[in-house]
């Protein structure tokens, strides 16, 4: 099913965070969101789970108003990680992922539950935590069991807040193959990404925002404008081709000045 | 069966130990066959007996039962609110959910011209209760972090204790020991009357906590989160905090305001149980009755013939306690 | 545990069931004499009247009086007459009854006054089978002559109660011919020491002995209801010639100087004269049997 939000606009406080914004994911898709600090990211991504209804605009779900719908039958059609998650939950890890089955709780069995949380255990490398204290685990263990549950609820379109803000190099590509997996599998992924080499190696669609406007929208080849970029971070970027793989890599340029400290 | 499941067993071994000591404790000495022969007589309906016969059936078991009841709601209310605002420090008493009670109980005392109707006694206290709870929603969602909310409850609890006081002068004088019991806690004046009314809120508050259980569990994730994965966040609260006021009211109708027990019985037994609520509520629930019935105890068999407010006792050993909590302030099984 | 809780819940009807209610056993009477309405319109049913307890001074005296002190066992913290029954066991005090501590006594007649309290305790006793007769606290000498009356009828001594009453009423009659001091303005000033400062006005056992001896309540005519925590302008609002306080106040002062000091009293043409009394409360406040020697003292105190 695929999301669309359709020229929505958000204020907060006499500040407009969101200027008709469209926005389009289709199944089967990665769309990475990319943007400074206070671009609107969170806030783009919260209306496309129907958190907050935009001022202005409609957000729709497989062409189903989400404004319209229930709380159960959101959470069947979407799943969505926020970018602060609580760290004090006095459950194991597995009761935490088990907790997005929450919805499902009516309509579905305790082996198939069982089957939705192994699997994201293990999809997750959460395998050798799995039976210990959530609140005794690292802040990466953390995120990565709330990935999990994000999985776990088996929902259609997922939207992520970085998913990978404290992880190590390796988890962050464990964490983004698994969205890749998924999208492939039929689902549609919405990820908020800092990292923008992240998003390019794994989104297939890369939307930059700045102050509320969509500034970019493409392929990221495509997105990733040096000029673009340099503006609207307002640090000096430099897109050249990947060592590897030839696609595009961003480059802050650091002087030496700043480097040496 | 489970670790839990053993500790339950010995929780439960203390609370009997604890109810048949009491139940033989008082200023009347009943044996064990004269204890019996009343209960027996009871059933059949017959109306002869000693002295100790009639005062084991029409007061020690009334006593007992309504200690049982009133400390089962509080520890389980206790629970309940911590699951819901995710903080070890809230409390029916803490949040001015008891003093509200204890304020609807009051009125009905000025309200009741001769005697208290057990009945209006009830209602009332339930009523209060239950518009306070659902207002802690209020406070909770202005009220920054955990600290700020208790401290909250404790402003509300203390502003009911002064209407409550005021009610005091306004009424006649030899309603002043009915309204000690209410302000300061005590199970002296019970009768049959009294647990028969209190005894549908009390299950009633019960039984809605205990269906609330799984989904206090995943309102650990945090209210934004919870709601996201599906839970109908304002239905449980509204229902949680009716069934915490309605408790709430009728513990306070058995026995007063009480503080405490619901900050201890879980505090307890979590350790024993673990956070899960399908198993802290009902645990909760025997802790705290068995505390209120150890509490009642104490009230009556330190100071002679006259009887300690059960809340003081409550709070003498419950607010250094509160305190070791506040202090540790570590969440999880750390 | 369900089955445990409908276990319980069962018991609890059963029981609750079985015992009695909450008000007197209110059997069909076999003898009219047996049944008796209190001042709190509770119907009692006494048929037995061999231990009986007292809760309040005042009836104490009187069940002593009317010749049945061998029937109480118990009595309450406010009895100080006889000297017998100051060596007999106490319940506590009437105001903060524990059911309990009267019931070890094995009562078979409970006799406590509208002070009485907690009216759940009252409830819990009657439970019991147990009766509890509540008597108005006179606040007359009409009331106090008809709670005579209503004592006999209780205890069945009808007859030790009328000359009871006419002896009383006697002694009464002959003190207020003794009064040489009319129209003094007198207030009753309850004070154990600074911390319990009470003025007494209307509705209070201290406006019938003021009047007999001649005198107006200074707090009753203040407009002044029970009692209330004394203050300096509801004193001199007051204007007592005379003000009268118990005997442990009086001592908790150190005598007038003391008194002086509390805010008023000095205003007051009592405290310009110096004209404080002092009696122990004891004697003065309980109107029992003894009212017409209190009465004497008065009189005799103020004639100076």
């Amino acid at each position: 099913m695929s999301v669309v939000a359709d020229s929505i606009s958000v204020v907060a406080g006499g500040v407009a965070i969101l200027k008709e914004v469209s926005f389009t994911a289709e199944r089967g898709a990665v769309v990475a969101i990319a943007g400074p600090n206070g671009a609107g990211k969170s806030t783009l991504l919260r209306a496309l789970a129907g958190d907050l209804v935009p001022d202005a605009g409609v957000v729709a779900i497989g062409d189903h108003d989400l404004s319209g719908m229930a709380t159960n039958e959101r959470a069947a059609a979407r799943a969505m990680l926020g970018q602060f998650e609580r760290h004090d939950i006095p459950f194991s890890v597995r009761e935490v992922v088990a907790m997005g089955r929450y919805a499902r709780r009516n309509r579905s069995t305790a082996q198939r539950d069982a089957a939705a949380v192994d699997a994201a255990v293990r999809l997750l490398d959460l395998g050798d935590v799995a039976d210990r204290s959530f609140a005794t685990l690292s802040g990466g263990e953390q995120q990565r069991t709330h990935v999990a549950r994000v999985l776990a609820q088996e929902a259609t379109v997922l939207l992520l807040d970085e998913p990978t803000g404290s992880l190590d190099v390796g988890h962050q590509r464990l964490v983004m193959t698994a969205l890749r997996g998924l999208a492939a599998e039929g689902r549609t992924v919405v990820v908020v990404l800092h990292d923008l080499n992240l998003a390019a190696a794994f989104a297939d669609t890369l939307v930059i925002l700045s102050r509320g406007d969509v500034v970019a929208r493409g392929a990221p080849a495509a997105a990733l404008d040096e000029g673009l970029l340099s503006a609207v971070y307002e640090y000096p970027i430099r897109v050249v081709a990947h060592p590897i793989h030839r696609g595009p890599f961003v480059v802050p340029v650091d002087s030496e000045h700043d480097r040496s400290g | 069966m489970p670790r839990s499941g053993w500790w339950m067993a010995g929780v439960a071994s203390l609370v009997t130990v604890v109810v048949v000591a009491s139940l033989f404790s008082g200023e009347v000495a009943v044996s064990p066959g004269e204890a019996w022969r009343s209960l027996v007589g009871g059933v059949a309906g017959s109306e002869a007996g000693s002295t100790a016969e009639a005062v084991f059936r029409a007061i020690r078991l009334p006593r007992i039962l309504g200690a049982l009841l009133a400390g089962a709601v509080l520890g389980m209310a206790g629970a309940a609110l911590q699951g819901l605002y995710r903080t070890r420090m809230a409390d029916p008493f803490l949040l001015g959910v008891s003093s509200a009670a204890g304020f609807g109980a009051a009125l009905a005392v000025v309200v009741s011209p001769v005697g208290v109707s057990s009945g209006v006694t009830a209602l009332l206290a339930a009523a209060a209760g239950v518009a306070v709870a659902l207002g802690t929603r209020a406070i909770a969602r202005s009220a920054g972090d955990p600290g700020a909310f208790v401290l909250g409850g404790v402003a509300l609890a203390l502003t009911l204790l002064a209407w409550t006081v005021i009610l005091i002068f306004v009424a006649d004088s030899p309603r002043l020991p009915t309204f000690a019991y209410f302000v300061f806690g005590g199970l002296g004046g019970l009768t049959w009357s009294v647990v028969f009314w209190a005894l549908p809120g009390a299950l009633v508050g019960m039984a809605l906590l205990l269906v609330s259980g799984r989904d206090l569990d995943v309102l650990a994730l945090g209210e934004t989160a919870a709601t996201r994965v599906g839970v109908p966040v304002p239905r449980v609260a509204a229902v949680v905090l009716v069934g915490v006021g309605v408790g709430v009211g009728a513990s306070v109708a058995l026995a007063g305001v009480i503080g405490f027990v619901g900050l201890l019985a879980p505090a307890a037994m979590r350790p024993l149980v673990g956070p899960g609520h399908r198993a802290l509520l009902p645990a909760s629930a025997v802790g705290g009755a068995g505390m209120l019935v150890a509490a009642d105890l104490i009230a009556r068999s330190v100071a002679g013939p006259v009887e300690i407010p059960v809340g003081i006792v409550t709070a003498a050993v419950g607010g250094p306690l509160l305190v070791a909590v506040v202090v540790r302030r570590t969440v999880g099984l750390r | 545990m369900r089955l445990l809780l409908a276990a319980a819940v069962l018991t609890v009807i059963a029981v609750s069931c079985g015992g009695s209610g909450d008000a007197g056993p209110t059997e069909s009477p076999s003898d009219a004499d047996s049944t008796f309405v209190g001042a709190d319109g509770i119907e009692s049913v006494v048929t037995d009247t061999s231990r009986v307890i007292t809760l309040s001074g005042d009836l104490t005296e009187f069940v002593y009086a009317l010749g049945r002190g061998a029937s109480v066992v118990a009595v309450d913290v406010t009895t100080v007459h006889p000297a017998e029954a100051t060596e007999l066991p106490v319940v506590g005090v009437g105001r903060f009854l524990s059911a309990e501590a009267v019931l070890s006594h094995e009562p078979s007649l409970v006799i406590g006054d509208t002070q009485t309290a907690p009216l759940e305790a009252i409830a819990q006793i009657r439970a019991t089978g147990v009766p509890v007769v509540i008597l108005e606290v006179p606040t007359s000498f009409a009331a106090l002559y008809a709670k005579i009356d209503d004592l006999g009828r209780l205890l069945g001594e009808a007859e030790p109660a009328s000359d009871l009453r006419d002896r009383i009423r006697t002694d009464v009659e002959r003190e207020q011919a003794r009064v040489t001091t009319a129209g003094l303005r007198i207030a009753y000033l309850y004070t154990r020491g600074p911390d319990v400062n009470l003025l007494f006005g209307a509705g209070m056992v201290t406006n019938p002995l003021i009047e007999a001896a001649g005198g107006v309540d200074a707090g009753a005519d203040a407009g002044i209801e029970g009692s209330v925590p004394v203050t300096a302008e509801a004193l001199v609002a007051a204007a007592p010639d005379v003000i009268i306080v118990p005997s442990v106040g009086f001592e908790a002062f150190d005598g007038i100087e003391g008194l002086l000091a509390i805010p008023g009293v000095a205003q007051t043409p009592a405290g310009r004269s110096g004209s404080i009394l002092a009696y122990p409360e004891g004697d003065f406040l309980t109107f029992g049997p003894r009212v017409a020697e209190t009465l004497h003292a008065l009189i005799t105190d103020l004639a100076d």
